[in-house]
């Protein structure tokens, strides 16, 4: 079976219609296709010679498409290598700035922890001296306040304003020597420490706060589990090593001790 | 050219790396360039990876799972919460965090890879190896022993044969491979190791060192508090690293107990010559290993060309020294022991895919560096010994220390001249 239309009729139909463009041409006032295009009775042979030539112009069109296309494959692989280098540059530039700050930081952070450790460490002493400093001013007291009531009533007599400012003194000893000195230290030690505070601030450095919370594995690894069943399961109760953040990410793991599952 | 990705999916810890303009870049992520092969559930039931993972495994083993690759190719399963895995599923989860890493790093995605093995993997173990992969969505297009990688960063298109010795000392593990490369070819001769043995016993060796000797000076155990036992840990890890550099290291922890409420602190000169006298029987072991896999090749120790480090543990210079004085070659480390399994494996992907790549390159020095001093040469006393301080091949910037003293008593000058070359006498240098 054929549907093809038959050629004469479509030739006929094709030569009608290049007639009637012709003459719409010639139509348009001072432009003649005439005088342009040479009288050539269009045929079955011209028709050929055409669709021969734009069948190679289709071919030649394909070719260099398929160029076009290769070369564009091309160019998408060296722009995406363009980019991959693009978007390594800005990263590694930072990359490199804060490797190099990285043993800053971490100094940092090394005497941040000392001095909370040397603090923590004041503080204890500072407890215990002043109260083995008043156990033993008590204990001294105590004895002389003995040795005063087991004196007879003449020499009570005779050393009561004695015994009482001695007692005064105790009193006056007991309340204020030592804490003074302490408290004097420990008030330059927060400056230290405060002035270590407004550095890291400024450098964004963040101490970790970890006990009471729940162990967070994203910043704090448990070093070991104990049972407390005063606090919950997987609350920290201990920081074992504190952790940091630098410019909000996790610069070094925090080290806790946490509550066991139940 | 099409990127193909480079992963040592390692025991505990995993690297992926990538070519870029022919050079090889290990892609990492928050400063890290590993990612710890740990995978976990958290309270909430979310998937953990990495360090998180890691972070939780004292708290809840049940929900974590490590050391997975252990179990790779066996039918047996690990619960994961209230989910039993396979290990292929277990790693493919590890696969997909590396794959997602190398996206979020290019900006698109990247599909196929090339995923390490130990050279000792069974055919099954493999399998399962490229299975996890495929759960992971890459396509594996191959798979390659570990020691091949860390050849391939040296060697990767050799003209002769070549035959490589790969030291591997992990952190906890060691094995030893003989490598044969030729012409494209790659071929393990032999594998031996121990499974048990790598530098986290060298940190706990030199941890008790310290914390006896702490003991008999102050009659405490460090080991019986954890916070203080985490100190030296943590400080001890620090001085070996410190020791591969230079002949001592000071360990200094203020206030890390205290006796009967008096504070005590840790400081401590640790010499290198004791750290080496504490690691030699562990390191004469890792010998054996490598007598055993020459003799399993059939080979002599001439008859290999060159002595790769692989491995964090592989950096203490006594490996050096112990694996030089039997074999007789020179060792090489210019590539990081860390990562030349990964970057081994992304030069394995480039070849692949058709480029043509040359060794990982790193600027070393290509003669050992050292001073003249007065020593003993040929049997007599010399002013033109030849004082080793930087070894050839030590990548650059390299910083080394040494001790030394004077010649006389009061002495108040010294004239240090620098020598390169290998020769005893400088004046050969």
């Amino acid at each position: 079976m054929n549907d093809w239309p038959d050629h004469e009729q479509l030739l006929s139909r094709f030569r009608d219609w290049l007639t009637q463009t012709q003459a719409e041409c010639a139509s348009l006032d001072e432009y003649s296709v005439e005088d342009e295009l040479p009288h050539e009775k269009v045929g079955l042979y011209q028709l050929t010679e055409q669709l021969t030539a734009l069948r190679h112009d289709v071919k030649l069109l394909t070719k260099t498409s398929r160029g076009l296309e290769e070369r564009n494959e091309a160019t998408l692989l060296s722009m995406n290598a363009a980019i991959d280098q693009f978007r390594t540059v800005t990263p590694q530039q930072e990359a490199a700035a804060q490797e190099a700050a990285r043993p800053l930081v971490a100094a940092i952070i090394a005497l941040d922890e000392s001095l909370v450790r040397g603090r923590r460490v004041i503080e204890q002493a500072r407890r215990r001296i002043l109260e083995d400093w008043h156990v033993e001013l008590q204990e001294v007291r105590n004895r002389l306040d003995t040795l005063y009531r087991t004196q007879p009533w003449w020499r009570r007599a005779l050393i009561g304003p004695w015994h009482r400012a001695t007692r005064d003194v105790y009193a006056e000893h007991s309340l204020n020597t030592g804490r003074d000195i302490f408290d004097s230290l420990l008030e330059g030690y927060d400056l230290i420490q405060n002035r270590l505070q407004r550095t890291m601030q400024e450098q964004a450095i963040v101490r970790m706060q970890c006990v009471a919370k729940q162990a967070d594995p994203h910043c704090m690894t448990v070093v070991e589990v104990v049972n407390d069943p005063a606090h919950p399961p997987g609350a920290v109760v201990e920081e074992v090593r504190p952790g940091y953040y630098w410019n909000e990410n996790v610069f070094r793991f925090a080290e806790v001790k946490a509550v066991g599952q139940r | 050219m099409e990127t193909i990705l480079g992963i040592d999916l390692g025991t505990t810890n995993s690297a992926v790396s990538i070519i870029r303009d022919g050079q090889t870049f290990v892609i990492e992520e928050d400063g890290q360039q590993s990612l710890p092969s740990v995978v976990g559930l958290d309270s909430e039931g979310k998937l953990l990876v990495g360090f998180p993972a890691r972070n939780q495994w004292a708290l809840a083993p049940e929900r974590t799972v490590r050391s997975i690759k252990r179990k790779m190719g066996s039918s047996e399963t690990v619960q994961l919460g209230s989910q039993a895995c396979t290990p292929q599923e277990i790693s493919a989860i590890i696969l997909r965090t590396l794959k997602e890493r190398a996206h979020r790093q290019l900006g698109r995605e990247v599909r196929k890879a090339v995923i390490t093995v130990p050279a000792f993997f069974t055919e099954q173990q493999r399998e399962a190896t490229r299975e996890a992969g495929e759960l992971a969505g890459l396509e594996v297009v191959r798979i390659i022993n570990e020691p091949t990688a860390a050849s391939l960063t040296y060697s990767p298109n050799p003209d002769k044969l070549e035959r490589l010795l790969v030291y591997d000392l992990g952190g906890g593990t060691f094995d030893v491979s003989i490598v044969q490369l030729e012409q494209g070819v790659v071929e393990v001769l032999s594998s031996h190791g121990d499974t048990q043995l790598g530098g986290d016993d060298f940190d706990e060796l030199l941890m008790n060192h310290v914390c006896d000797k702490f003991q008999a000076d102050n009659d405490v155990d460090l080991r019986a508090t954890p916070t203080a036992k985490s100190r030296v840990l943590n400080a001890v890890e620090e001085a070996k690293k410190q020791l591969s550099f230079e002949p001592l290291a000071n360990i200094q922890e203020e206030f890390i107990t205290e006796k009967a409420g008096m504070p005590l602190h840790l400081n401590m000169e640790i010499m290198r010559s004791d750290y080496e006298r504490l690691i030699e029987p562990l390191l004469e072991k890792t010998l054996r290993s490598v007598g055993e896999s020459l003799s399993d090749a059939k080979l002599l120790a001439n008859q290999i060309d060159r002595v790769i480090l692989v491995g964090g543990a592989s950096r203490t210079p006594l490996v050096h020294r112990m694996l030089h004085e039997q074999l007789g070659l020179p060792i090489h480390t210019e590539v990081d022991p860390d990562l030349c399994v990964s970057m081994g494996a992304a030069i394995q992907g480039g070849l692949i895919a058709g480029l043509d790549l040359g060794p990982v390159l790193v600027d070393i020095t290509p003669h050992t560096l050292g001073i003249a001093c007065i020593g003993d040469l040929n049997g007599h006393r010399s002013p033109f010994c030849f004082a080793e301080i930087i070894d050839r091949n030590t990548p650059l910037p390299a910083i080394r220390t040494d001790i030394f003293s004077t010649s006389h008593d009061s002495q108040t000058e010294i004239n240090i001249e620098v020598f390169q070359g290998e020769d005893p006498d400088v004046r050969h240098n």
